[in-house]
């Protein structure tokens, strides 16, 4: 059988990007729809936040837990808060917390805008002699990325938190000693790269969920297609951006 | 007046509109009528631009529209107002904010006097107090379609289009919705064109009746002329009504 996923992935790539031109072109030639931005903005933070702080919480827990258990062989306990804030805040937190908000608000933006346009909702708007696009769309797809950003940074922070409460739990470590060792793991570059990850999350997450919702096909079904493409392709392009990121980071600090 | 030139329309190799030409004259209410699948709807769709047309021409009191931007298009809906099939409201929106929808730029006291003229005329000043905390899943089907009525009054468009205004509602509220279509028309001087199926409350709520086949019109007149017309099809409909 021919592999079908090249085609079908650079097809998919190629319509992102002829859907982003749509968006960016709409921002620019039409008025914000302000008072939609700012809701769906509100909206998406207050309705994730709980949902991030808990992902980002954990994911620190975690990873000290499991960091300590291999430092502890080594006799190198001291560095266990350097070396889980850096892992936290450069790779492991942007992308667990990224994952968690593509499975809530992408997943959700996505069945929203589907929904709409499998109800006539969305002709409906057209029929008012309404932009859509710029209606419904426009104001999502900057109040997504916007919030991944801010919700993501919130993340990071707690998940710095969860790491020493672990630390403390699991290896008596005290919260003086754990913060001693971070000057040394994480600098300016480091949490510079942790918010451009955050960002770059953000963009795609937003911009997956709103085409996928937006231009979702006929029918109930089209309803599933698009919520599943969207955690799926938001996930692939978390890691693949990531991993291109991180690439791109080693070239500039070395 | 909306004319239609030899409108030609096909979706992939299915032609749906063939050579389609009539005139809408303004300030009457204009009935579409014909079976299932004569490409009424679409008649409709093509004239507000929201299918564009293979070949012909259609004007709007002798302007071509016909080739306008979709740009072009958001302006002229704004003046031939589409009241859909389904209600299609937004249902994660309150009342007051589904029927100010088009004309949200405007300042609150305006629209909301607007809400309140536009809820009066389709018979729903009843809910004029709770708008803002009455969402659509709350009214019956019929009420939606008020709603989505009113909606479209509140762009204060020159024409009215119905597309299938009475799908899915019973028989005494089928009279209800044409019976305020024709009010709307009387009273706020709008020229309405509906797309139905229903000859006998088109013979007795329209000023105009055409009947397309096959994405041609095969007969055109004031109801009385529909009454006498010798065309099988027409006959046939007209036959059905009396039933």
């Amino acid at each position: 059988m021919k592999a079908q996923w090249l085609p079908d992935a650079l097809q998919a790539t190629l319509e992102k990007a002829t859907f982003l031109r749509r968006i960016l072109s709409a921002l620019v030639r039409e008025p914000l729809e302000r008072d939609e931005l700012v809701s769906q903005f509100a909206l998406v933070c207050w309705r994730s936040l709980p949902t991030t702080l808990v992902a980002g919480l954990f994911t620190g827990a975690i990873l000290a837990i499991q960091f300590y258990l291999q430092l502890r062989g080594f006799g190198a306990e001291n560095v266990l808060g350097g070396l889980n804030t850096s892992a936290c805040i450069r790779e492991v937190g942007p992308v667990l917390i990224a994952f968690m908000l593509a499975g809530k608000v992408g997943a959700y933006t996505s069945a929203e805008l589907a929904s709409m346009r499998v109800s006539d909702q969305i002709e409906a708007l057209r029929s008012l002699g309404m932009h859509p696009l710029n209606f419904l769309v426009v104001p999502r797809f900057l109040a997504v990325t916007l919030s991944a950003l801010v919700l993501l940074c919130f993340g990071l922070i707690v998940s710095v938190l969860g790491g020493l409460a672990a630390a403390r739990l699991v290896g008596n470590i005290n919260s003086t000693q754990y913060l001693s060792m971070l000057p040394r793991y994480i600098d300016g570059f480091s949490v510079a790269m942790a918010v451009i990850k955050s960002f770059v999350f953000g963009l795609l997450m937003a911009l997956i969920c709103c085409h996928n919702g937006y231009l979702c096909e006929a029918g109930t079904a089209g309803v599933g297609r698009a919520v599943r493409r969207t955690a799926v392709q938001s996930m692939f392009a978390i890691v693949v951006v990531d991993f291109v990121v991180s690439l791109l980071a080693r070239g500039l600090q070395s | 007046m909306i004319e239609f030139r030899a409108v030609s329309k096909r979706f992939g190799a299915l032609p749906v509109l063939h050579n389609l030409s009539f005139l809408i004259p303004s300030g009457r209410v204009f009935f579409i009528l014909g079976a299932s699948g004569t490409g009424k709807s679409v008649a409709l769709k093509c004239l507000t631009g929201l299918c564009p047309i293979n070949a012909g021409t259609i004007l709007l009191d002798g302007r071509i529209i016909s080739g306008a931007t979709e740009a072009e298009f958001r302006v002229l809906r704004r003046q031939l107002s589409l009241v859909a099939q389904l209600p299609a409201l937004l249902d994660s929106r309150n009342l007051f904010e589904n029927v100010t929808l088009g004309i949200r730029d405007r300042v609150f006291r305006e629209r909301a006097q607007t809400a309140e003229r536009c809820l009066e005329a389709v018979g729903l000043g009843e809910l004029v107090e709770g708008l803002s905390q009455t969402f659509p899943s709350q009214l019956s089907y019929g009420q939606q379609k008020r709603i989505a009525i009113a909606r479209s009054l509140a762009l204060n468009p020159d024409w009215l289009l119905f597309d299938e205004p009475t799908t899915g509602l019973d028989p005494r509220t089928t009279i209800e919705i044409f019976r305020l279509i024709r009010t709307v028309a009387d009273d706020h001087r709008k020229s309405v064109v509906v797309v139905s199926h229903d000859v006998r409350n088109a013979l007795r709520f329209g000023d105009q009746l055409a009947f397309l086949e096959a994405g041609a019109s095969i007969a055109q007149g004031t109801p009385d002329e529909i009454r006498a017309s010798a065309h099988p099809l027409v006959r046939e409909f007209l036959l059905e009504a009396r039933a």
